[in-house]
């Protein structure tokens, strides 16, 4: 792993959030979450089912208003910041209900994660300016790359809407990549994928750490796979931060144990069996 | 057979218009989600303004007449839609019919029951292509649809926008978190459709029609059906929509001694029986996506 927070330029902390609120009519779906995710790491949010996990994602990538509490990016403020906006300023996400869009191609889906990359622009992008079309080649080119990271480079001409439940997964982590984004969220990423794939998306996201640079911030209800590749894992319960540590170190936690009880083999589940 | 040719040109002539003007919907709706039912009066108040000014040039004038009602549709764009963010497309939709009513009322105030010459170059002149004799207006009309339908389609293509006004289509939550502003493709959006509406408007009132009077805006919303048929979120759908209804509806008037057993006037409702045929076996249009009873 690149000892990043070495770098005297780049702030230590990916991700911070303080007392972050979000409700939807009456129901409080955070409760006053507070959370520092380093640089440089694969950081697990886990908790059952309705914890919680999903609005955190909305929130910090702008798609739900918090009604409380500041979240910060790099340092820098973007609650309250319009979801392009934050996007354009390095997160990028993928979702538990699958958002490929099925009117575009694979090609085209990736193509869209490089907008906020795109130099030349909307506008000159349509002409046929020479300098537009060596930035179009380098998009494609960039595309193609990460299209064989994810293992679609032979399914880049399908539509999006034909492709298999795994394939889906797939489109929207190259999507997500292609935005070169400093901080990826992805929200279960392998569920619904037999052992072949997890194992090969369990890899991805060490690959994704390890050598692009990238902060991930993992929701997974797969706790061997947690507990696996997470350098820190937060628990959430009905909205609210119940433990925050090394894998380790919150297995063990009595709190998270209860937060899991009701869930037949609590303990077995957090142990990763 | 002289006679088909010269009705099917016709025919192609006003349904490359009712095309543009279906695009100009269906670009918004693909944008915003709106269905924007002050077009017609918007496309009647660009053609009046060249009207007003065609006496000095008439190009100038066509160009006044973009203008102003790429200007209106920017206001409309900034206040009801912007300032409405977060409501129901429906909403705003049902908005604009009320914009609707004031600017008829307006065009109604400034153009009464008259019937304003569109002043442009090439007046009644025909023109005889082998047996077939042609008002140069249709030709005029046809070719201008044609390249303006061509470059659009080249922009929409080549550029990143057709791909950005795709996902935004299907799905407005997720599309900003790839980066794109559609703030931006809204505002991109009302201006074609401006734009779009305005060089419609001052062909429907080339000959063989002698001018603008108010009812230009209804011959307008003939071409809501064209965008339907071809499928609401459908650039192509809406010109192949066009091309189908103004054929269809020149051909019935064409051919109306033949069809007297349907009743006068079959070529006015035409429009509407072909819809509901399309509609009954593809309820998202021909080419669209989306049902219209989800909109
Ligand atoms: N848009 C919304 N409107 C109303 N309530 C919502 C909305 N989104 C989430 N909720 C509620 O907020 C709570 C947290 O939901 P969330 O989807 O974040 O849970 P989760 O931890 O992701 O669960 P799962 O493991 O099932 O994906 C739930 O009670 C849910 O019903
Ligand atoms: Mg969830």
């Amino acid at each position: 792993m690149n000892d990043v927070s070495m770098s005297p330029d780049r702030p230590a902390l990916a991700l911070q959030l303080h007392d972050v609120d979000v409700t939807f009519g009456g129901v409080r779906a955070l409760q006053s979450v507070s959370l520092d995710v380093h640089v440089g790491g694969i950081h697990a949010v886990i908790g059952p089912n309705g914890a919680g996990k999903t609005t955190f994602f909305n929130a910090v990538s702008g798609m739900v208003r918090i009604s409380g509490g500041e979240v910060l990016l790099n340092g820098e403020r973007i609650d309250g910041w319009a979801a392009n906006r934050i996007a354009a300023a390095g997160m990028a996400r993928t979702f538990q209900n699958l958002a490929v869009f099925s009117n575009l191609t694979v090609r085209q889906n990736l193509l869209l994660g490089r907008h906020v990359q795109t130099r030349a622009g909307w506008f000159s992008a349509g002409m046929a300016l020479p300098s537009a079309r060596r930035e179009a080649a380098r998009q494609i080119e960039h595309v193609e790359r990460v299209a064989h990271l994810v293992d679609l480079g032979h399914l880049l001409d399908s539509g999006g809407g034909d492709l298999s439940y795994g394939d889906r997964k797939r489109v929207e982590i190259g999507r997500a990549l292609c935005m070169e984004p400093s901080v990826l969220l992805l929200d279960e990423p392998v569920a619904g994928m037999n052992s072949t794939e997890t194992s090969r998306m369990a890899k991805l996201m060490r690959t994704i750490r390890d050598e692009m640079d990238i902060t991930v911030l993992l929701v997974e209800h797969d706790m061997g796979m947690v507990m696996r590749l997470a350098d820190h894992v937060t628990v959430l319960d009905f909205g609210r931060v119940v433990a925050s540590g090394p894998p380790a170190a919150v297995q063990e936690d009595p709190k998270v144990i209860e937060a899991y009880l009701g869930v037949k083999g609590a303990s077995d589940l957090l142990a990763g069996h | 057979m002289a006679d088909l040719l010269q009705l099917l040109v016709s025919g192609l002539s006003l349904g490359a218009l009712y095309g543009l003007i279906a695009l100009g919907f269906v670009i918004v709706f693909k944008a915003t989600g709106i269905l924007n039912f002050s077009h017609g009066a918007m496309l009647l108040l660009g053609a009046y303004v060249v009207t007003r000014l065609a006496h000095v040039n008439f190009l100038l004038a066509v160009l006044a007449g973009i203008a102003a009602a790429v200007a209106l549709n920017l206001l409309v764009e900034r206040v009801l839609v912007r300032s409405m963010a977060g409501r129901s497309a429906l909403a705003i939709t049902v908005m604009t019919i009320g914009l609707d009513v004031v600017l008829m009322t307006y065009a109604r105030g400034e153009i009464n029951t008259r019937v304003l010459p569109m002043g442009d170059p090439w007046g009644a002149t025909m023109v005889s292509i082998g047996a077939v004799d042609i008002p140069l207006s249709r030709l005029v009309a046809l070719v201008v649809s044609l390249v303006v339908v061509a470059a659009f389609f080249v922009w929409f293509k080549r550029s990143s926008w057709g791909v950005a006004f795709r996902a935004a289509t299907e799905r407005r939550d997720v599309a900003p978190l790839m980066g794109i502003r559609l703030n931006r493709l809204s505002v991109v959006a009302w201006v074609l459709a401006g734009v779009l509406a305005v060089i419609a408007g001052v062909f429907l009132a080339t000959f063989p029609s002698s001018g603008v009077n108010v009812d230009l805006s209804h011959v307008a919303l003939r071409a809501f059906p064209a965008a339907v048929i071809g499928g609401l979120d459908s650039t192509h759908g809406a010109i192949v929509g066009g091309l189908m209804i103004g054929t269809a509806e020149i051909l019935a008037q064409g051919y109306q001694s033949h069809l007297e057993f349907l009743g006068g006037g079959f070529h006015e409702v035409l429009t509407y029986v072909l819809m509901v045929i399309v509609l009954w076996f593809k309820p998202a249009g021909l080419f669209g996506t989306q049902e219209v009873n989800r909109v």
